[in-house]
């Protein structure tokens, strides 16, 4: 039986992230169980996170908002991880279950230095057997 | 066939009457042991044999991680032959994974499955049974006085895996045991 391993990623219908007060602009704002994982596998894994660009991406002409702003915190953490376009270590199995679901918590920090907009951002998740 | 020796000497013995699948129906293990008993003995005891012979190649293959969460059965894999006999018999299965711990290995993961009979009077207490490292009870074959092999036919069935396992190639043989009840 060779490993076998697979990782299903889904969020939110609406996947907009709205941003529009000025106590979330100030402080940010954390969109609790944004994504959800949902893990099968025959033997111990990891996940790193990481974002295909440094930077969101935007149809207008504005300023550069930069993906470290992004983080993510898997219910098994206490600890949010920031997103950049390498990978990072975010998560890893927490029990030897063949099937296990996780809800993950996104966190947009204070924007406040940047042009307003709608931004584009895809998260990518990496998923490997030990 | 009547036995002209004492009962507790033939019970001894059976006990000991072990088939491995993997070797084709071990005849040649069964030689060597009946050989160690005493020659009055061994024209009964020879003929007192079960028979295991595989109806189809017994491999498991996984390609994906969803079909570890599903059975996978081999239908009419297995066939188990008894001859006829005028005293009742238990047989039992168990199972060997070859180099690898008992701690290893999910408990529950292979069954047997018994999916046809020709016998009218064996005492089959379920119809599928896991079988481990210790043997377990497959049917009860009361006295039978007819001429034919008694004739069982098993499922192989590998039941679904709810946590991890050891990756790898695993070697496993079936053991079927016969005693005198």
């Amino acid at each position: 039986m060779p490993s076998l391993i697979d990782l299903s990623v889904s969020s939110p219908a609406d996947e907009r992230i709205v941003i529009n007060n000025f106590e979330d602009f100030t402080n940010g704002k954390t969109f609790p169980s944004f994504f959800k994982l949902k893990v099968k596998s025959n033997c111990p894994w990891n996940i790193s996170v990481m974002s295909n660009s440094s930077h969101l991406s935007s149809a207008q002409p504005i300023g550069k908002f930069p993906v470290e702003l992004l983080s993510l915190r898997a219910e098994t953490s206490n600890n949010f991880v920031s997103v950049s376009s390498k990978p990072k270590p975010f998560m890893q199995n927490s029990n030897d279950h063949i099937e296990n679901s996780y809800s993950v918590d996104l966190k947009v920090d204070s924007p406040f230095n940047y042009y307003g907009g709608e931004y584009d951002f895809n998260v990518i998740f990496i998923i490997t057997a030990l | 066939m009547m036995t002209k020796f004492p009962l507790k000497l033939h019970k001894r013995k059976l006990k000991y009457d072990r088939i491995n699948l993997t070797k084709q129906i071990c005849m040649k293990k069964l030689f060597l042991l009946f050989a160690l008993t005493p020659l009055l003995s061994y024209a009964q005891i020879a003929q007192d044999n079960v028979m295991l012979s595989a109806n189809t190649p017994l491999i498991f293959s996984y390609t994906s991680v969803d079909e570890l969460q599903v059975p996978k059965i081999i239908q009419n894999a297995l066939e188990l032959k008894l001859a006829p006999k005028n005293y009742s018999r238990n047989i039992m299965a168990s199972v060997n994974f070859v180099g690898l711990s008992q701690n290893q290995i999910p408990a529950d993961w292979l069954s047997l499955r018994l999916v046809n009979k020709s016998s009218i009077n064996a005492i089959v207490y379920k119809n599928q049974i896991s079988i481990s490292p210790t043997p377990i009870l497959l049917f009860t074959q009361p006295p039978t006085p007819a001429n034919q092999d008694l004739i069982f036919d098993y499922d192989l069935i590998l039941n679904p895996l709810h946590s991890f396992i050891t990756t790898g190639t695993f070697t496993f043989n079936i053991i079927i045991s016969i005693s005198q009840s």
